[in-house]
């Protein structure tokens, strides 16, 4: 418990020196908005195509569409908060950037991963994600009591986990391989597939995504839950897999580790 | 007993080879060829609790290898290696608030913030409490004479300036052993002087054990009553370094000034011939010797002053460097 | 000439550097198209989507697949290095030397093309046989038309981020918005959906600005959209533009390395 308390002080070190940082450079921080915007241009685009088809897709009508589309925007906000220290990371590790770290008796992946946020980012995915979302809430009638809330809460939650254990994967590469580009590029194409419904896809699609690589639970798990479409087995999943894939990604990055103390000059 | 007790340490690495042009990098997108590097072969040494040791060696030597196995960075190919009890690349905590590493080529400082928030960031991470913070920084920040420039973002700062502020923020949690890893390098005299008098006066209060690689033999001599010499991953000597000349076998170096030309066949009888001009010659011949030659040159020649003095440690050093010779 | 044949070999090196990279780069290009073409499949067997967006359903599937790599073909991405070499003073090397900037960018840029050409071009007329054989009209005709406004699309796109980058003459912190202008550009040019399918003044827009002349005007050109008349006027505004960014590249450089050498670099 003690140990808690102190990671989640350091993450409000982290968090105010990011943003002090950031605020040292005003014009980066405008830049940063301005593209996280135009990424969103192309994120809204697939909705306003599905309003303008005005077509359901299986129980979601396109408000629910909106909901979905709204926490995968709300979501990559969130990723896009830390994600700086993942893309970072192949370079620290071939500058021996590390180094410093590791002699620091805290959790070097902790360190590593969550030590800069990048609130240029979060800021307009935020805004726009939640605007999305409550209004997709209103205009499909979905339920807004306590309990709704609570659970829509919860796998958000949930979905901000596994996003980081999952994501993190790909970038652990780095200890092995110089060129990380190309594994950034298919990991943030992977995560795209998020910006429709997993409804849409076919039913194997689904369940790889849902089961092995449980990228749809990120950001479908939430709105499925409020429209009562998770029975329990589901939502036991949706809890048990952000536990599991976080086990995966901490002792894959001790693995990975390895490979630096003993390879690297 | 020593606090550091190191045997028979070695570590290999694996790199690819490049090959160059287009026909080179089509060839690695398919295949590429494996080599292995010694770093470090085969070292054994043992440190004094509150000692002060220094590696020297040449770039590439195998010292900051060392640096990094014996702090827990790395992991050794073979041997064995125990700091303050704790064996390094277990890292344990326990282990890792004890020591302490400074990189002269790397920096642990939020570069837009004044180094007083890494500083706080630091006490954070290594839980030390308020008290002990703020007494140790304000008596740091007074030795390093830093104490105006607390609330500056350290990318204004000079190069000697936040290097002292990399040193003040590894020592925020008073490690019992600190490890410093060119900590001089590219920085100014002045700067170079003042880091050095800070490290002594450390040391010598605080009983710190202080293990500093360098390739400035400046710092080593000026702070370091032992110096270990690395050269291609080998300890070639561990010694005080005025002890040098000794083990190299005493031998001194005798300027002779003449009041006319000598031919330079005449000197060759007398010792090494190092140098000759029209004005004289210098001669490098063995310490027990220097009395017989001396006299027989002002016999022979017209000399008209002369000097006897020991071989620059510097040049000693590099005899090592080239592994002319190598310690018993 | 052989030291553009020069810049050029160089460019083709630096591009394949990197081989993990490179091959997911090109993998990760491919998830993108599964998305869209899975929601236009959806949407083209549940709803009148034909009527709805004005394209067939075989002509959203071919842009759709054909798009991406178009985009990447006429992409840019030196204005980055254009507006470096103005800020740091790298353009002092090319004054004094008998070469001309303009044409060594130009040559640089076709020179990175060439390893992406070389996967596209097999993988398109694999495309384009198999749509063949799904009944879209695409002829001889077709297909040279294609390639011939594909070609005029990559200048055209040079010539406008070429501008682009110039303005570093004058912005000093124009750079940091490359990348929003890269992401805004992509989307006005059709690269993710083509924009008139929603109609009216959108699709007037479209019609008459230069971005859809680099990606959604070859396009449709090959999936039948357009009629020979229509793909005249097509090609008519597409040197017309490529005339105005030409243009308006030498009157900037011009006037740019007048001021530049006032400043004093």
């Amino acid at each position: 418990m003690r140990q808690i308390g102190r990671y989640c002080r350091l993450m409000g070190v982290f968090a105010k020196y990011s943003l002090m940082s950031a605020l040292e450079y005003r014009i980066n921080f405008i830049t940063g908005v301005t593209v996280e915007m135009g990424w969103m241009i192309i994120k809204l685009l697939y909705v306003a195509i599905i309003y303008k088809a005005g077509t359901s897709i299986g129980v979601l009508t396109p408000d629910h569409i909106l909901l979905f589309v709204g926490t995968y925007v709300f979501m990559t906000g969130v990723y896009m908060l830390y994600y700086g220290n993942f893309g970072s990371l192949p370079w620290m590790i071939q500058q021996g950037e590390l180094d410093l770290y590791i002699v620091k008796p805290v959790s070097l992946q902790f360190l590593v991963t969550l030590r800069r946020l990048e609130f240029a980012y979060l800021l307009p995915d935020f805004v726009v994600g939640v605007i999305m979302i409550v209004t997709g809430w209103r205009l499909a009638g979905l339920p807004s009591d306590v309990l709704s809330v609570a659970g829509f809460l919860f796998f958000l939650l949930c979905g901000c986990l596994l996003t980081y254990s999952i994501f993190l994967l790909p970038y652990l590469l780095g200890f092995w391989i110089i060129s990380l580009g190309g594994i950034a590029d298919i990991s943030n194409a992977l995560w795209d597939f998020n910006n429709m419904p997993s409804l849409i896809y076919e039913k194997w699609m689904r369940r790889i995504g849902t089961y092995v690589l449980p990228v749809f639970v990120i950001t479908n798990f939430p709105g499925l839950f409020l429209m009562g479409e998770l029975n329990v087995w589901a939502c036991v999943w949706g809890a048990a897999a952000p536990v599991l894939f976080f086990l995966l990604s901490r002792k894959l990055w001790k693995i990975s580790l390895k490979r630096y103390s003993s390879a690297s000059s | 007993m020593g606090i550091i007790e190191v045997e028979h340490l070695k570590k290999e690495f694996s790199y690819y080879k490049k090959a160059t042009g287009i026909k080179g990098s089509l060839h690695n997108l398919f295949r590429r060829e494996t080599l292995t590097k010694e770093a470090v072969r085969d070292i054994s040494f043992s440190v004094e609790k509150g000692e002060m040791i220094g590696f020297l060696g040449p770039n590439g030597a195998g010292k900051t290898t060392t640096l990094k196995m014996l702090s827990g960075i790395l992991y050794p190919t073979g041997g064995r290696a125990e700091v303050d009890g704790f064996v390094p690349w277990e890292r344990k905590n326990e282990f890792k608030r004890r020591i302490s590493i400074v990189m002269g080529q790397k920096n642990q400082l939020w570069w837009d913030l004044p180094a007083s928030d890494s500083f706080y960031l630091n006490k954070c991470i290594f839980g030390v409490d308020d008290g002990t913070y703020r007494d140790v920084v304000t008596e740091l920040s007074e030795l390093l004479d830093v104490r105006d420039l607390m609330s500056v973002q350290v990318r204004r700062l000079s190069l000697g300036e936040r290097m002292k502020m990399e040193i003040l923020a590894a020592l925020i949690h008073q490690p019992d052993i600190l490890f410093l890893d060119e900590p001089t390098i590219g920085l100014d005299i002045l700067s170079q002087k003042k880091i050095r008098e800070f490290l002594k006066l450390y040391n010598q209060q605080k009983k710190t054990t202080v293990i500093i690689t360098s390739h400035y033999m400046a710092d080593i001599e000026a702070l370091c009553q032992r110096a270990v010499i690395i050269n291609q991953g080998q300890l070639v000597y561990d010694g005080r370094l005025g002890d040098i000349n000794r083990v190299l076998g005493e031998r001194r170096l005798l300027s002779v000034k003449t009041s006319s030309e000598v031919n330079p066949a005449q000197w060759e009888g007398f010792g090494t011939l190092r140098e000759t001009s029209a004005a004289g010659a210098v001669l490098e011949v063995p310490q027990e010797k220097v009395k017989a030659i001396l006299g027989a040159i002002l016999a022979g020649l017209p000399v008209e002053d002369f000097t006897v003095t020991e071989i620059p440690i510097e040049e000693s050093i590099a005899r090592f460097y080239q592994k002319e010779v190598v310690a018993p | 000439m052989s030291s553009y044949r020069c810049v050029f070999l160089m460019g083709l090196e630096q591009a394949l550097e990197y081989r993990v990279s490179f091959f997911l780069s090109m993998l990760s290009a491919v998830f993108p198209i599964i998305i869209q073409t899975v929601m236009w499949n959806y949407l083209y067997s549940h709803s009148d989507a034909a009527a709805v967006f004005g394209y067939e359903h075989g002509q959203i599937l071919l842009y759709t697949l054909l798009a991406t790599i178009v985009s990447q073909l006429v992409g840019a991405g030196f204005e980055g290095e254009v507006n470096g070499d103005i800020k740091m003073g790298g353009l002092n090397k090319y004054l004094i030397r008998p070469m001309d900037y303009k044409w060594y960018q130009f040559f640089r840029f076709l020179g990175q093309k060439v390893p992406r050409f070389m996967v596209a071009a097999p993988v398109m007329t694999v495309i384009m046989a198999a749509a063949f054989w799904q009944g879209l009209p695409i002829s001889a005709g077709r297909v040279l038309s294609f390639l011939c406004s594909l070609m005029l699309g990559m200048v055209l796109n040079f010539s406008i981020f070429y501008c682009i980058g110039l303005l570093g003459f004058w912005l000093t912190e124009v750079d940091k918005l490359f990348g929003t202008v890269g992401i805004v550009l992509t989307v006005a040019s059709g690269g993710v959906f083509p924009l008139d399918i929603f109609g009216g003044l959108v699709e007037t827009l479209v019609n008459v600005l230069p971005f859809g002349y680099t990606t959604q005007f070859p396009v449709n050109i090959i999936n039948g959209r357009f009629g020979w008349e229509r793909i005249g006027i097509g090609f008519g505004f597409q040197l017309a533009w490529i005339l105005v960014f030409a243009c308006l590249g030498c009157y900037m450089w011009r006037r740019g390395v007048r001021r530049y050498a006032a400043v004093g670099g």
